[in-house]
């Protein structure tokens, strides 16, 4: 297939047409080759490389770093924290380096399907990355952290057109229903935080954003956002907890692996510091 | 949807009309070329100017605001960056940034602070110049900060800093098994102190929902120790507002068991 890259009406021609999924780009900053021997697909508890594949996914593997995918990395932690096992079973270690990664029932928007004219398809999409796609400033590049999260960032980025199309800010709904092929909602805080709770008890992915601006919103000192929440972020919600006071809190996950926020009384999520809250299907 | 766009969160893109989509093909059959521009170009032009800066600095890695990166055995995030503020002595005019810092030897150890251009940001290797702060415009969507890679003051991975308006966490990355450390107040002042009051608490719940008997106060001057969960903190100065940093408190850091 020839190189078509065009857009129009704000519309990406090459991925409706579905020719992102079968003639996928690489970013050509994509950095070196990672593949470092001291790091595995998964990790151990206790934080150890773990080459025999046993061990699970865990949020505290996802570190995001240079790419503007906060939105993704907050998604992965989300479905790792829920359900390790669907992200295991999305990524097939083919044993030579490289990676098959399942985003299951995505909507084909192929010509082959007529562009939908006559009602949707879906399919599993079947991504294959290498350790040399894998990014230098990607989810979790240090040394000794679990690749999952930097072979399931680099096969979303392929299906989506390269690291520009997801590094540049997203939505978390769009990415859960990547990973699961479920659909996702968006809430605003006052109606989204009487669902929170029992989403996560049954085992929905749960996502908050936060506003962009520093500042902009009544009452708030520039730069400094209510519970030292970063503007224009997502973090995923782990869980809910019984505060000192008796209240119930939330408890937040920053995707960069650090920085993490104090936990949030529930009924203070209205504030003005969250702007939605994204829950997943699963 | 009440969403916002963002640098990294933004608002769902809304659902191609496939007729519009169609329209578009339609077009394109017809040899069409106007829209050879790809919209995400628009869109990634900063960050491609920032990598294209930095491969031609390669003396500072910069930082987009709300993103993190790597410096030397840190790694750093930008979590704003604003207006300096007037009564802001001491800092370049222009902006200031709240970075933080975390660094995983010889244990878990995040501190946050705010900073002018030119000021010191103490990292685990050393002291490392905040050589710019951009703040966010058109050109430049989400702002960044650019921090000389190499170390203007040699320093150690034991030696953490808790600064005016900054806060010093111990232990983590979870807060429930970390704590927050913060400068009440610099005696005399905060230009030449001579000791300081701190105070520290768990990092997991805001300040007025915890017990008061669990929050901790103390008024240290060199050479005084501090217990902060299984850490001991030993005060090695206390130092006023320069020029090059915000008053701060220069700690040694000793892991516990």
């Amino acid at each position: 297939m020839s190189s078509v890259n065009v857009a129009f009406a704000g519309v990406d021609i090459q991925r409706f047409l579905g020719l992102a999924e079968h003639n996928p780009v690489l970013d050509p900053k994509i950095g070196p080759d990672n593949s470092a021997p001291n790091r595995s697909l998964y990790n151990s508890a206790n934080g150890q490389p773990d080459f025999s594949n046993s061990s699970q996914p865990n949020p505290n593997d996802v570190k995001q770093e240079g790419y503007g995918d906060c939105y993704f990395d907050a998604s992965i932690a989300a479905l790792a924290q829920q359900h390790p096992d669907q992200i295991k079973n999305m990524i097939h270690d083919n044993g030579n380096g490289t990676f098959t990664v399942t985003f299951p029932h995505q909507k084909d928007n192929s010509a082959g399907n007529l562009w939908g004219l006559f009602g949707d398809d879906y399919h599993d999409v079947k991504i294959t990355v290498s350790d040399k796609d894998l990014p230098s400033n990607g989810t979790s590049s240090s040394d000794g952290t679990a690749k999952w999260p930097e072979v399931l960032e680099a096969a979303y980025a392929k299906m989506q057109g390269g690291y520009d199309a997801i590094g540049n800010g997203g939505h978390p709904a769009d990415a859960m229903t990547a990973l699961t092929g479920k659909s996702a909602d968006a809430y605003s805080p006052k109606d989204g935080a009487g669902k929170i709770e029992q989403a996560l008890k049954d085992g929905k992915l749960v996502t908050i954003a936060t506003p962009e601006s520093d500042g902009d919103q009544a009452g708030m000192e520039a730069g400094k956002n209510p519970h030292g929440l970063v503007g224009g972020h997502a973090y995923t919600v782990t869980g809910v907890c019984t505060g000192p006071d008796g209240k119930k809190y939330l408890e937040l996950r920053n995707p960069w692996g650090f920085d993490q926020p104090q936990n949030i009384p529930l009924d203070q999520i209205n504030d003005g510091s969250i702007d939605e809250v994204e829950i997943g299907n699963a | 949807m009440n969403v916002i766009d963002a640098g990294q969160f933004k608002a769902r893109r809304p659902s191609a009309g496939r007729l519009v989509a169609f329209a578009a093909l339609l077009l394109l059959s017809a040899g069409t070329s106007a829209g050879s521009t790809q919209a995400g170009k628009s869109m990634s032009s900063s960050s491609d100017q920032h990598q294209a800066a930095s491969a031609q600095a390669p003396a500072d890695i910069e930082i987009l605001r709300g993103r993190a990166g790597v410096i030397g055995r840190s790694r750093v995030g930008v979590s704003s960056i604003v207006a300096t503020p007037p009564p802001f002595q001491g800092a370049m005019p222009g902006a200031r940034a709240t970075l933080i810092e975390m660094r995983d030897a010889p244990m878990h150890v995040e501190s946050t602070m705010v900073l002018g251009e030119k000021m010191l940001l103490p990292l685990a290797d050393g002291l490392h110049r905040v050589s710019k702060l951009a703040m966010p415009s058109e050109s430049d969507r989400q702002g960044h900060v650019a921090i000389d890679a190499e170390a203007a003051r040699a320093g150690s991975p034991n030696t953490v800093f808790a600064s005016e308006e900054g806060r010093l966490r111990i232990g983590g990355p979870e807060v429930k098994a970390a704590y927050d450390l913060r400068v009440l107040a610099w005696t005399p002042d905060k230009h030449a102190p001579q000791s300081a009051t701190v105070e520290w608490l768990t990092a997991a719940f805001p300040r007025d929902s915890v017990p008061a008997q669990q929050i901790r106060q103390q008024v240290v001057k060199a050479g005084d120790r501090l217990q902060v969960g299984s850490a001991t903190l030993t005060v090695k100065a206390v130092e006023g507002q320069t020029q090059d940093h915000p008053a701060w408190i220069e700690f040694e850091l000793t892991p516990g068991a």
